[in-house]
């Protein structure tokens, strides 16, 4: 069932991205839904099974950006690695410090994404712009990964309806963190 | 359980991390066929979205505010070409200042000679789809089909738009054609009277156009490439090696000379021409050129009048002898 509704979100959120964030970019910048794909399913699944979804969306990656191949599975995986570590280390259930971990998961991986495909043809851009570029986007990533969030919150709140298991997953965590 | 955790978590961690080592390492046939898979997968979507979008209906009413958006974007569209003009300007002083320079002044006082030839604009008008079809029909020039007063078939069964001048008026295939200082496109076929045209976005344009790159010293004008029309209101710029620094936003002028055409069908002011805007700019790996998409500057269908530029003698030189 998580399964299926993630390849669903990750179907819905791909089509997005390809047809309506081009109209929605904001000062140069636009949101980066594939890694959202790949972080809910970090915050929804905590397990190792998030690395297949990390194979998934960086196959995605590379195939709209015309990247070099593997590169995206590649960084994704070493991504999310940390990311999962960090989640399982400090419990991650708040809303801030999920934001705090899309942003941060979003700027690294443009980033560095950017910087291994363009090494090769030698037209990297000067660090600074580069930098501006990808905590722009990050930041936009980050906000529309919070709004999605928020979202989810609502309509769990609104429709009593089971999804298995929602988000906020309280069982999979110890009672030490109460945050 | 614990441990079980841990050892699945590396397990499924170096599985994609030797995905990812296989995708580098395999042929690019293969890596291929794994995107070519994703975006047949994403296809269905995307048609629907289409769709969609084409579905929804276009609002008609145009508010006061809209109408004020209109005038500024007029005026600014008049500034944008203003600057343009300027920019050219200072290049063309930078240049002279150049060759100044180089070649120093001479100790004698010159003049100026008369050069043979000249570049000559011709105005004319975009036909409308009602005059081309009565030139079809022959109700505007069928007096005189006998002694050879009609229009060339070519002409008339081109699906091109049509300008009205042809021959007469000196008019010779290869032609640019301009609007303002836009390039819009070339001359086709060429008719007694009229002649069609190829504009810029069509699959048939092929012209010379460079990229100039605004710096502190002015415009500079980068390396000459081939600019070809997408057919879809778009064109793309060919040939610009990775050297070129790119970038979105840049504007595209013609080149030098156009390699298309054989010298003496040249038809160059002299100075370069505007072809529209840098849309987007991508350098695919290992590849010997950028990938460039170019925005016209100006739409076919928002003109009705167009210059057509030929190379005349000059009239000067033709009085003095």
């Amino acid at each position: 069932m998580k399964w299926i509704s993630l390849l669903l979100f990750c179907y819905l959120m791909l089509i997005v991205q390809i047809s309506f964030v081009p109209d929605a970019i904001i000062a140069g910048s636009r949101p980066n839904l594939i890694l959202l794909v790949l972080c809910f399913a970090l915050f929804w699944l905590r397990d190792a099974q998030v690395f297949l979804w990390a194979i998934l969306t960086g196959l995605i990656c590379e195939t709209f950006d015309a990247a070099i191949p593997g590169t995206g599975i590649l960084l994704l995986t070493c991504l999310v690695w940390m990311a999962f570590r960090v989640q399982a280390h400090f419990q991650i259930r708040s809303l801030i410090s999920r934001f705090v971990l899309m942003a941060v998961m979003a700027f690294a991986f443009d980033s560095l994404f950017q910087i291994l495909n363009r090494l090769d043809a030698k037209m990297l851009p000067d660090l600074i712009s580069l930098t501006r570029h990808s905590a722009g986007n990050a930041l936009y990533t980050a906000v529309v990964g919070m709004g999605l969030l928020l979202a989810c919150k609502i309509i769990q709140r609104l429709i009593p309806v089971d999804f298995g298991q929602n988000l906020q997953n309280r069982t999979a965590y110890e009672s030490r963190f109460s945050h | 359980m614990k441990r079980e955790t841990r050892s699945s978590e590396i397990k499924l961690a170096l599985l994609a991390i030797l995905t990812g080592i296989c995708l580098y390492a395999v042929p690019s046939a293969y890596s291929d066929r794994v995107s070519n898979l994703i975006r047949d997968v994403s296809k269905p979507g995307l048609i629907l979205v289409q769709q969609f979008k084409d579905w929804q209906p276009q609002t008609a009413e145009v508010s006061p505010e809209l109408s004020r958006v209109k005038q500024l974007e007029t005026r600014l569209s008049e500034l944008q070409q203003e600057n343009r003009r300027l920019a050219l300007q200072s290049l063309q002083v930078n240049e002279d200042l150049q060759y100044l320079k180089q070649t120093g002044v001479p100790a004698y006082q010159t003049q100026t000679g008369e050069r043979l030839l000249v570049p000559d604009l011709i105005e004319a008008e975009l036909l409308g789809q009602s005059s081309i079809a009565l030139l079809k029909e022959g109700q505007l020039l069928n007096q005189g089909r006998e002694r050879g007063v009609f229009e060339s078939s070519f002409v008339l069964e081109s699906e091109l738009p049509l300008i009205d001048q042809g021959t007469q008026q000196g008019v010779q295939a290869g032609f640019s054609l301009y609007a303002g200082q836009a390039v819009i496109g070339k001359i086709s076929e060429v008719g007694h009277w009229t002649s069609s045209l190829i504009p810029i976005t069509s699959v048939d344009y092929r012209g010379s156009a460079r990229i100039a790159r605004k710096t502190e010293q002015g415009l500079q004008l980068g390396t000459d490439g081939i600019l070809v029309g997408m057919g879809e209101g778009k064109c793309q710029l060919l040939q610009i090696p990775p050297t070129e620094s790119i970038q979105v936003g840049q504007e595209v002028y013609t080149g030098e000379v156009d390699r298309e055409l054989p010298l003496n069908m040249q038809s160059t002011l002299g100075q370069p021409m505007y072809y529209g805007r840098v849309i987007e700019a991508e350098l695919p790996r290992g590849a010997p050129y950028w990938k460039i998409i170019v925005e016209p500057a100006v739409k076919l269908a928002e003109v009705k009048q167009v210059s057509v530029l030929r190379k005349i003698v000059n009239p000067r030189r033709m009085l003095a002898n």
